[in-house]
């Protein structure tokens, strides 16, 4: 009987963090900026974290919380990693365009002197 | 029984904690902005998964695990505002249009302008008492003159005028 309760309970809780896993994905595909993308990544770990857990008790097995402890420092890092990554490529990118401007102007300046 | 009531305590718990993550889940696909979104996001990560793990570590196999899911918990409050603030820098950092959508200070320079503002203000206490005495005690000399002169002709002609005009309203 109880088993049959906490089946129930894990089951609607599974499949509404499902529904939201899905909402996420979309934002995760759709979002107009890499950080909406990031950000989307970053929930989505953090529905998969409350899913193991539940499945721990519904499966009676203490070695998924292991799971759960070592996905939320995986999530973090992705985190911390993603932006660190994506704000490097943007301080390149300006860099060169900074650089190919001056050499376009350097340019002009000696086709006007000659 | 006492099962029983671990059961409908793991439930309050993780049904609330679930509620909370329907909030968040929508808000992260609905508002408008990166700012906005993380705000939901915000919501998600510290009471939607403290509810919910607190509700499975009630009635977890045994006590290590249950440790071991408040550890969860614990760590997540560690490190979600240190990934919300990278996001939001990334977003300052690579947004070119972020006028658009918000205002962002810039501390080191406000920190200048005050800086410069309080020494002008102490600049200018400094010199005014001297300034401010001379300029005062001539200018309220020169107005009391001016005053008493004008004050003189004005009540005069206020006389003159009061009477005229008691004397046209009384005589019909």
């Amino acid at each position: 009987m109880i088993d049959k309760a906490y089946h129930m309970l894990a089951a609607v809780s599974i499949g509404a963090l499902m529904v939201l896993a899905i909402l996420c994905l979309i934002r995760c595909i759709k979002g107009p900026r890499i950080s909406d993308r990031v950000l989307a990544v970053n929930m989505t770990g953090t529905l998969t974290i409350i899913m193991v857990s539940a499945c721990v008790v519904l499966l009676g097995e203490g070695y998924l919380a292991d799971i759960a402890l070592l996905y939320a420092m995986v999530s973090f890092l992705a985190v911390v990693l993603l932006s660190k990554v994506y704000m490097g490529i943007y301080r390149e990118r300006r860099h060169e365009q900074e650089e190919m401007r001056r050499m376009r102007e350097q340019q002009e300046k000696e086709a006007a002197e000659q | 029984m006492i099962a029983w009531i671990r059961f409908m305590l793991t439930a309050a718990f993780v049904l609330s904690g679930i509620v909370v993550c329907c909030i968040g889940g929508l808000g992260v696909y609905r508002f408008k902005y990166v700012a906005n979104r993380m705000h939901a996001s915000a919501l998600n990560d510290t009471l939607g998964i403290a509810l919910c793990l607190i509700g499975w570590a009630i009635s977890a196999p045994d006590g290590f695990t249950a440790v071991k899911l408040l550890l969860v918990v614990v760590f997540y409050f560690i490190s979600g505002p240190v990934s919300s603030h990278l996001l939001c820098r990334l977003e300052i950092e690579t947004n070119e249009q972020r006028e658009d959508y918000m205002t962002v200070r810039d501390l080191d320079e406000e920190a200048a302008i005050a800086a410069a503002q309080a020494e002008s203000e102490l600049e200018a206490a400094q010199d005014e008492p001297d300034a401010q005495h001379d300029a005062g005690e001539q200018a309220g000399f020169d107005a009391n003159m001016n005053d008493t002169e004008i004050l003189d002709e004005n009540s005069a002609d206020e006389a003159e005028e009061a009477a005229a005009q008691d004397g046209e309203v009384d005589a019909p």
